[in-house]
């Protein structure tokens, strides 16, 4: 007999493992959601300083300030990027778990392949022959159709060899001038 | 229970692509007093690492063909896909690799100022000339892309083969395109757009995650669809594996017919055995190829046609080109927001006329390279559809010499070899066996 308490242990591992997976990905996603949303230099405070510093150039305790809260938020950026870092180890170390038990529990729960035997009559090449050929013809069609696509919806500002004969104003040259 | 797992599966396979896309947001440094550090050159890697690199891969490659070919053994060639995904995938994070190799290859072939580095040749030659050998040994469990797909195989489906056939001609156009590329200078797509190596790298482009994880994903239920429906590689290899002398051989001596390798081989890798055809379907057969053969100059010579209008877009890839575009919208204010590319140019003092001649330059080379790519198009069809039209006669079940990928899932499924394991006494003990016995250690792998 298969043993089917093998398979069961090793589907809930894979069950457990993927499960433990996908809440790391879900903080993961969270995080990065976060500090997508939330840019460090977009920060209230920060902006306000430097739009105070804009103003008055010489406030030196703006200045002293701003750069205090420049460091704070590159480390507390830099701090959720190492957390990005430790949760996709653990999010690899989850998969590679989940793999390794789905694959086993897919071995001890293979079933037995019981094809029919070859009819001496059928040629079992004719019917790949001539689906074969109509996909084929399906991909040349797709491709010749994609050639004429990109060719009409690809727009050149370029001159024509003609145009470039003739004295060209340039943005260099009119510069110079 | 097994929808469960397989969804569990799916699910974790995605959340892969998602963790490593987190970390791409660096905040230009504005105002602080940190100080900015040196840049520094790294240094180049020693002569020694190389070699290091080109004795792995031989090795590797060595221990795949023995396990493949004299062990016949499924579960050394996962230890070995495995080995190969944590050194040749995480450890050398990709770059030992003869598919990138290929542009390298193509561009030393088209520029003499070029210089290709030896150990970049030995990486693109050696899984050419043991495949022309030994069959596919290298797609069986030394290139890590592979090998990640054949570990993420957990329940593979059978594609039809119409469809595999079909969709097989795909990595051929993709490696004109990728060698017209590089040849051109105009960039390693292979490189660019290699869906796996995000993953070795623990982080890279958002898009390139996505897809690499939606391929990890498909490939739980078809097995290895970038080996099969995309490597540019893997083309070539085809090719060559059709020249092979040792191969993989599904049964060790008579095949008896059992249909098992062919039920359980998830790459479409397995020939059947044919039957004796009546006079008038043979007949049938040879016109066939006739229409065939006649058609393969129009279609060649169609698509070159074809091909050619593929100038302008196939040239908008070249650096040189985008930046003409760039300057020239911006010259004629046409809605185009202005580029720190082409105001670098601006500034250089070049003419812009000579940017346009050179980018016009370009677009009349790829004219002729556009008309070259339709033309190895309508080649690569032509030549599908002349071998869908030939027909060979097999007196057994035996491995697609192009397509199978030597993995070795066949041989444990056959009686035949299991007699000679002696797990069986005859063949046809081989399914009592599979029902009655304990799994045996091969199957587990």
């Amino acid at each position: 007999m298969i043993a089917l308490g093998n398979h069961r242990t090793f589907a809930w591992t894979a069950l457990v493992a993927a499960t433990y997976s996908l809440v790391i990905c879900g903080l993961l996603i969270w995080d990065a959601a976060q500090r997508l949303a939330k840019p460090p230099l977009d920060e209230p405070a920060f902006v306000a300083l430097k739009q105070q510093l804009t103003k008055h150039p010489d406030d030196a305790e703006a200045r002293q300030a701003l750069r205090e809260l420049d460091i704070q938020l590159r480390g507390q950026f830099f701090h959720q990027q190492q957390f990005t870092k430790v949760g996709v180890y653990l999010l690899l170390g989850g998969v590679a778990v989940t793999l390794v038990a789905a694959r086993r529990a897919a071995v001890l729960h293979r079933r037995i392949p019981r094809p029919s035997l070859p009819s001496a009559a059928q040629d079992p090449e004719e019917p790949i022959r001539r689906w074969g050929v109509a996909a084929v013809g399906a991909i040349v069609l797709g491709v010749a159709a994609t050639i004429v696509l990109l060719h009409v919806t690809t727009p050149t500002l370029l001159p024509d060899d003609g145009d470039l004969r003739r004295p060209a104003t340039t943005t260099s040259d009119a510069e110079e001038n | 229970m097994n929808s469960t797992l397989r969804w569990a599966t799916l699910g974790v396979v995605a959340a892969v692509l998602t963790g490593s896309a987190a970390a791409e947001l660096i905040p230009t440094p504005s105002f602080s007093n940190h100080a900015v550090p040196t840049t520094r050159v790294p240094v180049a890697d020693d002569v020694i690492w190389p070699l290091v690199d080109v004795a792995i891969l031989a090795l590797a490659l060595g221990l795949a063909t023995y396990l493949a070919l004299v062990k016949r053994s499924r579960r050394g060639l996962v230890a070995l896909a495995v080995a190969s995904v944590l050194w040749f995938g995480f450890w050398r994070q990709g770059c030992v690799c003869p598919i990138g190799a290929t542009q390298n290859v193509a561009l030393a072939a088209c520029d003499s100022s070029y210089v290709l580095p030896v150990s970049v040749l030995a990486f693109f030659l050696l899984p050419l000339v043991v495949t022309l050998f030994f069959g596919r040994t290298f797609c069986a469990a030394v290139c890590p892309l592979g090998a990640v797909q054949e570990l993420a195989a957990v329940r593979p489906l059978q594609v039809p083969r119409w469809l595999d056939h079909a969709l097989g001609l795909i990595p051929y156009l993709y490696l004109g395109v990728a060698v017209m590329f590089a040849a051109t200078g105009t960039g390693f797509i292979v490189c660019r757009y290699d869906p796996f190596v995000a993953f070795f790298r623990l982080g890279g482009n958002t898009p390139m995650i996505v897809f690499g994880g939606c391929l990890l994903l498909l490939g739980i239920f078809v097995g290895r669809p970038y080996c099969r429906y995309l490597c540019p590689y893997g083309a070539i290899l085809r090719v060559l594996a059709k020249f092979s002398k040792w191969r993989v051989h599904i049964t060790p001596s008579e095949c008896i017919n059992c249909r098992l390798c062919e039920h359980v081989c998830p790459y479409g890798a397995i020939e059947p055995t044919t039957v004796e055809q009546p006079a008038a379907e043979r007949a049938q057969g040879r016109r066939r190829l006739q229409v065939m053969l006649a058609l393969a100059p129009v279609l060649i010579l169609t698509f070159g046609g074809l091909g050619t209008l593929l100038a302008t877009p196939l040239s908008q890839w070249h650096a040189t080109v985008r930046l003409a575009e760039q300057v020239r919208a911006e010259e004629l204010g046409v809605n185009a927001p202005p580029s720190d590319a082409a105001e670098a140019f601006r500034t250089s003092g070049q003419p812009a006329s000579e940017l346009y001649q050179s980018a016009l330059g370009l677009r009349d080379r790829f004219f002729w390279l556009g008309g070259a790519l339709g033309a190895w198009t309508g080649l690569v069809v032509s030549a599908k559809l002349i071998h869908l039209s030939v027909r060979r006669r097999r007196a057994g079940f035996q491995a697609d010499r192009a397509g199978c990928v030597s993995c070795g899932r066949c041989y444990w499924y056959c009686p035949v070899e299991q007699v000679r394991l002696g797990w069986i006494a005859q063949p046809a003990d081989a399914v009592a066996a599979q029902v009655n016995a304990e799994t045996p250690k091969e199957m587990s792998a």
